[in-house]
């Protein structure tokens, strides 16, 4: 199989190339798989990668054009020649590892956190099975980037632009019975570039590897605002 | 509208004027298909009616508001440099506005 991966080390090149390399095709094997044995050709190559069954969201790449996770993606379901570049929009570190220090500082943005209003109890906050499923969908994220880095409005506005991670996270804590800043949250996401750059492209639908759908989740908070100015 | 007035407020101005604009075309349509005006004189007439006269108007408006919305958002997604941005604003402002006031002209 061939595989075209991204090159590129800012500290002594000038620009980005594609380097070729070939793999005998093996049964079951994942890009992540793919990636590890391109290493062993060429251990210059730079991509980050963990835990290898997509729980850890470490290995965000982007590959034929879309973004993924390297360890659940089977080679054999892609298109040759493979292309691997680096998550789009994010500047590059080294090959395929990109610096995700903006994604998190978004994130940081919409406390991910539980403020309760009371005292918290001796025990846990209790919620009853029809609060807890608000939550589905909404919780199971595993900070990858994929959505984020897919989404042209992050692109153009990265700085100002939550992205759908962080959106989809204030949505978690919006859903939240447990959670009591629910009218300071919705407030000081209500301007013009945090959470209305979002003209629902729905990328990042189509990017998320664990099939979350922030689309939806901005949509949710949208009517949480409408419902709580009424 | 209440203490929403960054984000929500054009947003929601902008899902309204779309529904009005909607329906006014659609209903615009069906007079053309159903009871087409025969000539100018009776086109002309509509315009003596106040109920149509006002649904016009307000057409004009819902149009300007979408348009002025979207520009804005065209403007906050491309041009970075807040002196671009105002500038364009303006730009954008004055033609809509005086796009307003030639249909506010023929009307009366």
């Amino acid at each position: 199989m061939l595989f075209r991966i991204y090159r590129f080390d800012p500290e002594t090149e000038q620009a980005s190339s594609m380097q070729e390399f070939e793999l005998p095709m093996q049964r079951g094997m994942m890009l992540r798989d793919a990636l590890l044995l391109i290493q062993e050709q060429d251990e210059s190559l730079a991509f980050r990668h963990s835990c290898g069954e997509g729980v850890c969201g470490s290995d965000g790449v982007n590959v034929n054009g879309s973004n993924t996770l390297a360890c659940i993606t089977r080679v054999a379901d892609l298109k040759e020649p493979i292309e691997v570049r680096p998550l789009p929009g994010r500047p590059v570190i080294r090959d395929l590892v990109v610096d995700m220090s903006q994604f998190y500082r978004q994130y940081e943005r919409v406390d991910p956190w539980l403020k309760p209003s009371e005292p918290l109890p001796e025990k846990e906050i209790l919620q009853s099975p029809a609060e807890n499923e608000k939550l589905e969908g909404l919780y199971e994220c595993i900070m990858c980037g994929c959505c984020s880095t897919a989404c042209p409005s992050f692109w153009w506005n990265p700085d100002k632009f939550l992205g759908p991670q962080a959106l989809l996270t204030a949505c978690r804590f919006l859903a939240d019975s447990r959670d009591g800043d629910k009218q300071a949250r919705l407030e000081y996401l209500d301007d013009a570039y945090k959470l209305f750059r979002c003209h629902t492209i729905m990328s990042c639908v189509e990017a998320c590897p664990k099939n979350l759908n922030p689309t939806k989740a901005i949509g949710q908070i949208k009517s949480l605002m409408l419902k709580d100015q009424s | 509208m209440s203490r929403y007035t960054g984000g929500l407020r054009g947003w929601v101005w902008q899902r309204f004027s779309a529904l009005y604009l909607a329906v006014f075309i659609f209903s615009l349509l069906a007079l053309f298909l159903f009871t087409p005006p025969e000539n100018y004189q009776a086109w002309r007439g509509l315009f003596s009616q106040t109920w149509w006269s006002l649904a016009f108007l307000l057409f004009v408006v819902a149009l300007l508001v979408h348009a002025w919305v979207g520009f804005r958002d065209v403007l906050m997604d491309y041009v970075h440099s807040d002196f671009l941005r105002l500038l364009f604003s303006v730009f954008l402002l004055s033609l809509l506005i005086s796009s307003g006031g030639w249909a506010l002209m023929l009307l009366v």
